[in-house]
């Protein structure tokens, strides 16, 4: 019963952050709001398997934590060098 | 085992109850690092009951340190995000954005 609870709260959080991401002010509110969607969707991968009792689906969770730290820090490269391929320096800032 | 279940249905219920309280923040909250703020609370308590919960459920398995490797990954990670994503927006920021 408190697994279903946390998966109706969770997809309320995912409507709320869509919401930011479409309608966001700024780009730093869409990327954030992405990065939380990333958050509360693995987490409703846990409470999937353990709703379907099939614990394979707690490696699925791992890949998305990772792909979500890869997604943002693409993102917000891209957004301060306007490139991808070139490196950081550490003039700036 | 009955006190068990009923220690990990609170802990589910208090992580939603911070989840639901950083939804309401990321649509009412006015600034950009506000709204960064009520996103930090969803990161770090909210998943932090949800998994102790998830963890109290499933007792000592694989299972259980599987979701304490990934909790230690999301508290790696979340962070991380959040100091480039803030460090991106104060580097952005003009003038006429400030109110």
């Amino acid at each position: 019963m408190a697994l279903i609870v946390a998966c109706v709260s969770l997809l309320i959080l995912i409507l709320v952050c869509l919401f930011r991401v479409i309608f966001g002010p700024t780009i730093f509110d869409k990327v954030l709001s992405a990065s939380t969607i990333g958050t509360s969707s693995i987490f409703l991968i846990l409470i999937h398997s353990y709703n379907s009792g099939r614990p394979d689906f707690i490696d699925l969770s791992f890949v998305y934590a990772l792909l979500n730290l890869v997604g943002s820090v693409a993102i917000l490269k891209f957004l301060k060098l306007g490139d991808l391929g070139s490196s950081f320096n550490r003039s700036g800032d | 085992m009955e006190f068990i279940n009923l220690l990990s249905s609170f802990f589910l219920l208090l992580g939603s109850i911070f989840i639901i309280t950083g939804a309401i923040g990321i649509i009412r909250m006015p600034d950009f690092f506000l709204r960064m703020h009520a996103c930090s609370i969803i990161e770090t308590l909210g998943v932090f009951f949800l998994s102790v919960g998830m963890i109290l459920l499933s007792g000592i398995s694989l299972n259980s340190l599987k979701i304490i490797l990934l909790l230690l990954v999301i508290f790696f990670v979340s962070p991380t995000v959040s100091h480039i994503i803030s460090q991106a927006a104060k580097h952005h920021s003009s003038p006429s954005e400030k109110q």
